[in-house]
């Protein structure tokens, strides 16, 4: 009997074996349910359509197919990524998966998340579901739908979470393929409830195409919906921005060095909490911080609006700040009056020596031969006093000055204004001293310097005097440079009218400059000073060409002592954030014909930006060999206005 | 205590069984699919090699007889077409019949009893239904190894406005748009099938999707070239002259300069894309008729979404003279569809030709 059953136990198992079905293993499971997932979410997804636009956004071409957004508000409200509609179409429509077009109007676009909320006037419509954070984990299985290709179906890619909190703790990262054909559109699990929405992203860039070089790479963002929906509110109201609070760090590793604060951004924030520099940042909103890296993990996902409170060490203490971050940093523009001070050495303090046309001083009436002696009631002696009484103001600002004319006392209110970046077309020159001449050395004189630091030379002009403060315009010549005699020459005449000396900055070895180099026009700038009268307020770098860059690198780490840069086709333009504590000029002159003409423009704009005071000179022929003598007449008078107040 | 153990011996075999039932489909599955899609495979050597042509690339057998499908390929240009096969045979092949807008090819190599797919099975897939893909891209597979195999899902089954660097993509059809890297050197021509290795198109060649300006992984799907391949097969195939269909396409021109836009003065062209801003709208003129307003931006003509003033007119000069214009225009916030004469219509229709030409007539 057991035999028995045992042999049909055994004959029953051979037939199971053998009618196990061929198909339909974990395979067709996973099918079905990615069927389903993404047939639940699909009625939420829309495309978008757009008209007109730029065709390059940044350097990524742009193309006019339609795109892809989600609902997140059942009246109306989709989301989709801000690259969608980064090329500014005249027309964008929301195509609804049951047929419908409606016009779509952008209400706000999130400058940090990279997202733009649109509204359509539709009611009823269906809203996703959200997976909460607690539930997604790294490894799981995700899709990517988008709506592209037709109206029908998404279309779908499928990949698992790589991580999470990347960007700057703004995003999920994935290996499904993410492009143009789905951002904006949702992040799925396998239940259909959605993750994030999809987007191009970089760790390294934050302009709207920064990411979309990564497409279906391997690498993929999607900003979580909690996120999303969290921040809606502030979005209806229009654009959210990065928060800023104006700490800069010194630059190192910012993966391993402390957030130690290098320097504050005038008048940030972070300047107004009291925060300052080589406090020790320890912790940011709660959360302790040893690593640069890990403070911006905290701000990165902040907005402007909204506050951080940060916990600093300064010495023995441990002091708390709430700061409130801001879109935008204000930007630094140092504000004169309008006037120019004469040059006498010694001194006998701030008298006006000329006033400058179309500036609040002319309009308040300070007259040549004033005599300041006080700026908003503080007792003036020197040019320098001035600064500092103006650096307190912004552009715009009141600004009281008390002078002596005739014998009496004149009170003059005047506002702060920015330094003009036209030079005015006259400026009438500094009156010659009376009296001894110099009984130093003049015209092209040659210099030796203490301890074998070599020879150089420098133009003195023919009728100097110590009793003038005399300007100092640093010439650096490298090969392929004009030669020396000839930009001596042609700077005799300016030199003499605008009282400057021109010293003549070689390299030891006539095709590069070594640091050597520059120490040695340091210690020429040392050495002159000892035997000339030099104005502080004056001292200027000149370039040509292949030494402008040369000029610019010699001025970067002296922007508190050097106070103007001549550049002559030539030159990156790099414009560091502007500083009270540095107050340098640009006078950049080029032809349109040059090479780099276009680069030239850019860099006199991003100068601008910055509120450098920047003149600008496009000559219609380029120079021969070096600028001519109405080129040089002009630089002449915008010399003048480097020691302007 | 003994019983028990007796009982347990005695099930042994059903509990193996029906372990062995749950146990076994998923994996040995997907070992014999893939096995049987190989042995329709074939690798496809010719003309090329020089600079970025490839000389090497993918196809798979059709028939019993031998007949084996690939894409339009340079590597076909060559005197002699050598084709490997899955278990290592050589054999020259033959170039039979080509589809220049599909960009297909089909040759043939003598035998017969060989393992191939069988077109008349149909088979429905889904976006983010699973599919291999079967090929030799990069030429990975030397001598009489298999082709590469390539998992993913199906991304989309869709119309693809596609580029071949320069040249447009010509065909127009639906295609099988895959997500896994498929596309690439010498994998055209290969095979992608669903989980259980059943045909579902031929991997195509390495194209950009316009739309979106990203490269695309597509596969002609097969109701495209069963009927061709059955054709060809029976004998009775009858070639569309590549030469005809090139110049059809070619005809039309790029920038039109006259074109009756119906009264509508569309902004000046300046911008990469200047939107088809409705400048002004000459009086009594079929579009104000229609009541189209100076600000309206002109969005559809017809099914086209107009990207620029360009795509407008050569949008409108498309319609055949004796059909109505339908377009949709946005103003404000507010979608309106407006139907124009067809440019045939006579009467009140007062474009500038026919203003001057009616000014030419009145005097005496």
């Amino acid at each position: 009997m057991q035999a028995t059953r045992s042999v049909i136990c055994f004959v029953l198992s051979l037939f199971l074996i053998a009618a196990a079905p061929a198909d339909d293993g974990l395979d067709a499971v996973r099918q079905q349910t990615i069927r389903q997932a993404v047939q639940r979410v699909a009625p939420c997804v829309v495309q978008i359509e757009t008209a007109g636009g730029a065709e390059r956004v940044g350097r990524v071409l742009k193309a006019t197919g339609p795109t892809t957004g989600l609902v997140v508000g059942a009246d109306g409200w989709i989301i989709s990524s801000s690259f969608n509609l980064a090329h500014r179409p005249a027309g964008v429509l929301v195509h609804l998966p049951d047929g419908r077009r409606l016009a779509a109007r952008i209400v706000g676009t999130d400058h940090s998340r990279m997202l733009t909320l649109l509204k359509i006037e539709a009611t009823g419509l269906p809203v996703p579901d959200a997976c909460s954070p607690g539930e997604m984990h790294t490894g799981q299985t995700v899709l990517a739908l988008g709506r592209t290709y037709d109206l029908e179906r998404p279309n779908v890619s499928v990949g698992i979470i790589s991580a999470l909190g990347r960007i700057w703790g703004r995003a999920i990262q994935t290996d499904a393929k993410i492009s143009p054909v789905n951002y904006g559109g949702p992040l799925i699990d396998l239940q259909g409830r959605v993750l994030g929405v999809l987007a191009p992203l970089s760790p390294m860039a934050s302009d709207v195409a920064a990411g979309v070089e990564w497409y279906d790479s391997g690498i993929g963002f999607a900003i979580p919906l909690d996120s999303v929906v969290g921040s809606l509110d502030r979005l209806r109201k229009g654009d959210m921005y990065p928060g800023l609070m104006g700490v800069m760090f010194s630059s190192g590793d910012l993966y391993s060095d402390p957030p130690t604060v290098a320097k504050l951004a005038w008048r940030s924030p972070a300047e107004a909490a009291g925060l300052k520099a080589g406090d020790r940042i320890l912790s940011a909103d709660g959360k302790p911080v040893e690593r640069q890296a890990q403070f911006r993990h905290v701000i990165g996902t902040k907005y402007a609006g909204e506050s951080i409170t940060v916990a600093v060490k300064r010495g023995n203490d441990t002091i708390t700040h709430k700061i409130d971050l801001i879109d935008k940093l204000p930007i630094y523009t140092r504000p004169i009056v309008g006037f120019l001070p004469r040059r006498d050495r010694p001194a006998a303090g701030v008298i006006v020596q000329t006033v400058l046309p179309g500036l609040p001083a002319e309009k308040a009436g300070l007259k040549a031969g004033d005599k300041l002696v006080a700026v908003d009631g503080q007792a003036i002696k020197a040019r320098v006093d001035v600064e500092q009484a103006c650096d307190r103001h912004q552009v715009g600002e009141t600004v009281a000055l008390k002078v002596v004319r005739a014998g009496q006392t004149v009170d003059l209110t005047m506002t702060a204004a920015a330094i003009p970046a036209d030079t005015p077309n006259s400026i009438v020159e500094h009156p010659a001293p009376a009296g001894a001449k110099s009984p130093h050395p003049t015209g092209l004189i040659e210099r030796t310097l203490p301890a074998g630091g070599g020879k150089f030379q420098a133009y003195v002009p023919d009728d100097y005097s110590p009793a003038i403060a005399h300007g100092l315009v640093i010439w650096f010549s490298t090969k392929g440079s004009p030669a020396r005699n000839l930009v001596v020459d042609a700077w005799k005449e300016t030199c003499k009218r605008r009282d400057l000396f021109l010293l003549v900055a070689e390299s030891a070895k006539p095709d590069q400059w070594q640091p050597a180099d520059f120490n040695k026009v340091d210690a020429a700038i040392k050495d002159l000073k000892t035997t000339y009268m030099v104005d502080d307020a004056r001292i200027i770098v000149h370039g040509q060409g292949p030494s402008a860059p040369l000029a610019e690198n010699f001025l970067q780490p002296r922007r508190k002592t050097i106070r103007g840069a001549i550049l002559a086709s030539g030159g990156n333009l790099q414009a560091p954030p502007s500083d009270p504590e540095q107050k340098v000029a640009y006078f950049v002159v080029w032809s349109k014909q040059d090479p780099q003409n276009r680069a030239l423009a850019g860099g006199v704009d991003r100068l601008r930006k910055q509120r450098h005071p920047t003149a600008a000179r496009v000559l219609a022929q380029p120079a021969k060999v070096y600028l001519a003598a109405e080129n040089l007449e002009e630089i002449g008078r915008w010399t003048e206005l480097l020691a302007a107040l | 205590m003994r019983a028990r153990t007796n009982d347990v011996v005695r099930c042994l075999p059903l509990l193996l069984a029906l372990f062995g039932f749950v146990a076994q489909p998923a994996f040995s599955q997907d070992a014999e699919t893939i096995r049987r899609v190989s042995e329709r495979m074939v690798k496809l050597f010719g003309a090329g090699g020089l600079g970025r042509i490839e000389a090497y690339g993918s196809g798979f057998l059709v028939s019993p007889n031998g007949h084996i499908l690939t894409i339009l390929n340079p590597l076909l240009d060559a005197p002699e077409i050598t084709s490997v096969l899955a278990d290592g045979r050589r054999l020259p092949a033959k170039l039979l019949a080509i589809d220049s807008v599909r960009e297909l090819a089909l040759l043939k190599v003598e035998g017969k009893d060989f393992m191939h797919f069988d077109l008349a099975e149909t088979v429905s897939v889904e976006p983010g239904d699973l599919v291999l893909g079967f090929s030799n891209l990069f030429n990975i597979a030397a001598g009489s190894e298999s082709v590469s195999v390539q998992r993913g899902v199906l991304a989309a089954h869709a119309r693809l406005t596609a580029r071949q660097g320069f040249n447009e993509f010509t065909y127009r059809g639906k295609v099988y748009v895959i997500d896994a890297p498929t596309n690439n050197p010498g994998a055209a021509g290969g095979a992608l099938v669903d989980h259980r290795g059943r045909l579902l198109g031929i991997i195509g060649k390495e194209v950009k999707n316009a739309l979106s300006e990203t490269w695309v992984h597509y596969a002609l799907p097969i109701d495209e070239f069963r009927e061709l391949v059955r054709q060809v097969i029976a004998g009775k195939y009858k070639p569309t002259d590549p030469v005809a269909v090139d110049a059809k396409e070619k005809e039309q021109p790029r920038r039109v300069v006259k074109v009756d836009l119906r009264g509508i003065v569309p902004l000046p062209d300046v911008l990469d894309r200047t939107p088809a801003f409705i400048d002004a709208v000459q009086s009594g003129s079929p579009a104000e008729k229609a009541g189209l307003k100076a600000d309206d931006l002109v969005l559809f003509v017809g099914e086209s979404l107009v990207q620029s003033v360009d795509d407008f007119r050569v949008l409108i000069d498309k319609i055949p003279a004796d059909q109505k214009v339908r377009l949709v225009v946005l103003r404000g916030q507010n979608l309106i569809s407006v139907e124009l004469p067809p440019r045939g219509a006579k009467s009140d229709v007062r474009t500038p030709e026919s203003s001057a030409a009616e000014k030419k007539t009145k005097q005496p």
